[in-house]
């Protein structure tokens, strides 16, 4: 394996969080009527993260789901292992709400695909915004973030690897080249 | 009649292993063996071994009745692939061989097929129902060279005890299948841990020895001799030596898979290894083991029993019980008992030819100047795939199917005549 | 891990982690269950047939809600095998099955080793759910994700197996996957309906059902077959109840915290006191609805899995 480049440390990314975080205050939308969904494994984390900073700032609390995609994947009947599922977590109800969907990387956009669709299985929100902390800006289908704290153009064949403290011990962003 | 030379051959006998002997056949019966000569003419067999064609003591044609399965043409070309030229017929055809217009009908088979001797056995009683004993002296003066109720056993002991009676005038072999039915009944292998394990009834182990004590404890009353077929345990053994060692005239016979399959290939719910009596333990094979070299067993037979493929292939309690085995006999325990020093090449000589010929009271088993020319030629180092081309019979019912076996039985001479060629 | 079965035919021969993978993922599953769509796109466009020779109503709706929770296309098949001499063949029914193209196979047969047959002769992966009285992993699948959720550490656990052992594949699929997490187990039955032979398995075996049910975590009672007293295993039914039926007098001795297991259906008043089989100790009823998750997870991890044949 080639020696991994670092592209983020603890500062950049709490940097990208609170900007996000501004970006949330910033829009017009009723803050009050807004709920957050995080994408399992490392997007809900950016979604606790983010929502901590304005609760603090508005003195409210924000409702936070997380979702595991895999039962929602285009490429199951592909792939040679069935991924393990996790439990997805919306204990809110979500029609009419402003969504705030996080995930840690944008890449071809099929994950973001697969989160709709479940959203979209648990109610009607009436809007959904995406925010990621990459953009590999190699989407695959008609689909961008909303917000995103770096926009990298990385070949494919590369993977960026995020690691956040409260699953990773620590919080990096790193270029790794894919072991073939 | 012409004669034929065989030159440079291993003689193994039951007793013997000679090397580099010639051999002359001269009208159906063996002429002259001498110490090779090289200015001898004839086939120069370079080595391989020259013994007695095989005796098979239990065998099922399934003619008639069953013929989809077997017939005796069929059986006879398998059984003269694995170098039998006589065999035992057992009666439980559909109907069975309980009178004499069946015998002849046997006889008549045989006399058409030309190439074989086949030794019916008639039932011990009408339809093998175990209530009224059939009509034996006419049955022999028919053909038949002994009595059975094989596959039933003759359940009631007092119409068991008749039957071994009547029959003790003739001097022919009795040879009775020891299954206690009240035990053995709804289950499918036999009860172990691997049973349970398996989830598949078991039938409990002493369901043979009692039934081995019942009929040799009524022989010995009657001081009479009878033939125990295939047992399967170390106890069956241990009671038949004890009931030798009193002088009673009890034989007995243990079938190839006995001696080479324990009860764990049961895991795999291959019906190839569904069987009556059912395979038993690693010490039972072991104790069987031991009883082929110390004579405490009389004979080895296969109890070939074909059934078709799709019997076969079905869920485990549906398929029916038995497997073929006369082409795979001498070949399988060639290789896993002989091969292994765990038997010699001699005392199979002795269990499937020598002894069981004495016991059917046919022509001796001996390579030897003036006997019949009852042989095969066997290399033992030639290499044999058992598949459906291999196999002759109409059923291909074997564990061994798809397995490769050393030795093979390259030529049967019955009477003098050459009735296989495995070339 | 990477999981790489094709087919589930027995827990023996599955590993510690691999029956902690499908009950991860089982529990994963049943947050599907109490969703307001209970529906997911995991097994889209697969078939699944359910092939039951053994009528079962309980076991065929938890495949069938399961398979359509995953969207799956399910077909029911009811056969009888007893009329597998003279109609068709198992192996002819699964072959003409497959031959319409479908992609997994559920089923139940009489004979152990049914499941077993199949998966060696067809493409499909292919689920035991009961063969004989060989083994029902499904079934201890759902116990132990049931038992999990009361009691996270099956090591120090207290097992009983209460009832007819020797006809039980679930005892038998429980006791494998007991042995694999070293839990203590205890099989209480009268003696002809306990095998003969437990070498394969470390268990316990106790005769006296006030014993036996004294210092337990979970009671496992087994349905009991009146068949058997015909085949005279047991006198009567009035003997076993007073001497092996989990009555309301000796629930009252049980360990607190206990809980009372059974594989349904109930037969209430024989094996299992009704009153007991509806109090707050029993978790007969999350039995159930696990069973539904479980086989979702099975049915998601089977059709995933590599094919290194």
């Amino acid at each position: 394996m080639a020696k991994d480049f670092r592209l983020m440390g603890e500062k950049e990314i709490s940097s990208i969080i609170n900007k996000m975080a501004l970006e949330v205050l910033k829009s017009k939308e009723n803050i009050e009527n807004t709920a957050f969904i995080g994408i399992i494994k490392r997007g809900d984390i950016i979604a606790k993260r983010v929502a901590e900073i304005v609760e603090k700032r508005e003195n409210l609390k924000i409702p936070i789901g997380k979702i595991d995609i895999n039962l929602y994947r285009d490429d199951l009947s592909i792939i040679d292992y069935h991924p393990q599922v996790f439990s997805t977590d919306i204990g809110f109800d979500l029609n009419d709400k402003i969504i705030y969907l996080f995930d840690d990387v944008f890449f071809t956009g099929r994950t973001i695909r697969s989160a709709l669709n479940e959203i979209m299985d648990f109610g009607r929100p009436k809007k959904i915004y995406l925010y990621v902390l990459i953009n590999r800006v190699s989407a695959e289908l008609p689909i961008k973030p909303d917000f995103s704290g770096s926009d990298l153009s990385i070949p494919k064949n590369r993977i960026v690897n995020v690691k956040l403290k409260e699953i990773d011990s620590e919080d990096e962003i790193t270029l790794v080249k894919e072991d073939n | 009649m012409n004669n034929i030379s065989f030159l440079n051959c291993t003689v193994v006998n039951h007793d013997k292993i000679k090397k580099n002997q010639d051999i002359t056949i001269k009208n159906g019966k063996i002429d002259r063996i001498q110490n090779h000569s090289s200015n001898s003419k004839g086939i120069n067999l370079d080595g391989k071994c020259v013994m007695p064609s095989l005796v098979d003591m239990h065998s099922h044609l399934r003619e008639p009745g069953e013929e989809f399965k077997e017939d005796v043409f069929s059986g006879s070309f398998a059984a003269l692939a694995g170098g039998f030229t006589s065999i035992a017929v057992m009666p439980n055809t559909t109907p069975p061989l309980d009178n004499p217009q069946s015998i002849l009908y046997i006889k008549k088979r045989e006399a058409e097929f030309k190439n074989i001797e086949l030794l019916p056995l008639g039932a011990l009683t009408k339809k093998m129902e175990s209530i009224e004993i059939t009509e034996m002296y006419d049955m022999l003066r028919a053909g038949a060279k002994g009595f059975s109720d094989d596959g039933k056993g003759t359940s009631n002991p007092r119409v068991f005890m008749n039957a071994l009676r009547y029959a003790s005038r003739f001097d022919v072999l009795v040879s009775v299948h020891c299954e206690e039915k009240n035990l053995s009944e709804g289950g499918q292998i036999n009860e172990s841990g691997v049973s349970i394990r398996a989830g598949l009834p078991g039938i409990p182990s002493i369901e043979e020895d009692i039934a081995i004590y019942r009929n040799l404890r009524i022989a010995s009353y009657l001081n009479t001799p009878l033939h125990i077929a295939h047992i399967s345990t170390g106890d069956s053994l241990n009671l038949i030596r004890d009931f030798k060692k009193k002088k009673a005239k009890a034989t007995c016979e243990v079938t190839p898979h006995h001696l080479l399959f324990d009860e764990t290939v049961h895991y795999d719910y291959d019906t190839n290894y569904k069987m009556k009596p059912s395979l038993k333990s690693k010490s039972d094979v072991k104790a069987l083991l031991n009883g082929i070299n110390n004579g405490d067993i009389d004979a080895i037979a296969t109890d070939h029993a074909p059934h078709q493929i799709y019997e076969k292939e079905v869920e485990f309690i549906y398929a029916p019980f038995g497997i073929i085995g006369f082409e795979t006999a001498l070949p399988s325990l060639y290789t896993h008992l002989v091969k292994q020093n765990k038997t010699s090449l001699s005392n199979l000589v002795k269990l499937l030819s020598y002894n069981p010929a004495k016991l059917m009271k046919i022509d001796e088993r001996v390579i030897e100047e003036g006997n019949e020319a009852n042989l095969i030629v066997f290399n033992p180092d030639a290499e044999i795939t058992v598949n459906r081309s291999f196999l002759k019979s109409r059923s291909i019912n074997t564990p061994f199917i798809s397995k490769k076996l050393f030795g093979k039985v390259e030529m049967t001479f019955f009477r003098g005549r050459k009735v296989y060629s495995g070339e | 891990m990477n999981w790489s079965r094709r087919h589930l035919l027995s827990i023996e021969e599955l590993s510690k982690d691999e029956i902690d993978h499908i009950l991860e993922n089982a529990f994963s599953f049943k947050e599907v269950l109490l969703r307001p769509i209970k529906k997911v796109p995991a097994l889209r466009g697969k078939t699944v047939v359910n092939l039951f020779f053994e009528p079962s109503t309980r076991t065929l709706v938890s495949f069938s809600l399961a398979e359509k929770h995953l969207s799956a296309d399910s077909v029911n098949v009811s056969a009888s095998s007893s009329s597998v001499k003279k109609g068709e063949t198992l192996l002819d029914t699964a072959k003409n099955i497959e031959s319409m193209k479908t992609d997994m196979v559920v089923i139940r047969h009489s004979s152990a080793g049914a499941a077993k047959f199949l998966a060696e002769r067809l493409e499909s992966n292919v689920i035991n759910a009961g063969d004989g009285t060989h083994e029902h992993p499904t079934q201890a699948l759902l116990d132990f994700m049931t038992i999990k959720e009361t009691h996270k550490d099956f090591r120090n656990l207290k097992v009983l197996i209460l009832g007819d052992i020797l006809h039980s594949r679930v005892a038998r699929s429980l006791m494998w996957g007991f042995m694999k997490y070293k839990t203590e187990v205890t099989l209480c039955a009268p003696p002809t309906l306990m095998p003969l032979y437990l070498n394969d398995f470390n268990v316990k075996v106790e005769h006296d059902i006030d014993k036996a049910i004294k210092d337990k975590d979970v009671i496992y009672i087994l349905r009991m077959q009146l068949e058997r007293q015909e085949k005279g295993l047991f006198p009567s039914l009035r003997e076993y109840i007073k001497d092996f039926s989990m009555t309301y007098e000796r629930f009252q001795t049980i360990r607190k915290k206990s809980i009372i297991m059974h594989p349904g259906p109930i037969n209430r008043g024989v094996e299992l006191d009704g009153t007991v089989a509806d109090s707050k100790e029993s978790v007969i009823l999350e039995q159930v609805t696990n069973g539904v998750a479980v086989r979702m997870a099975i049915l998601y991890l089977l059709n995933g899995g590599k094919n290194n044949e």
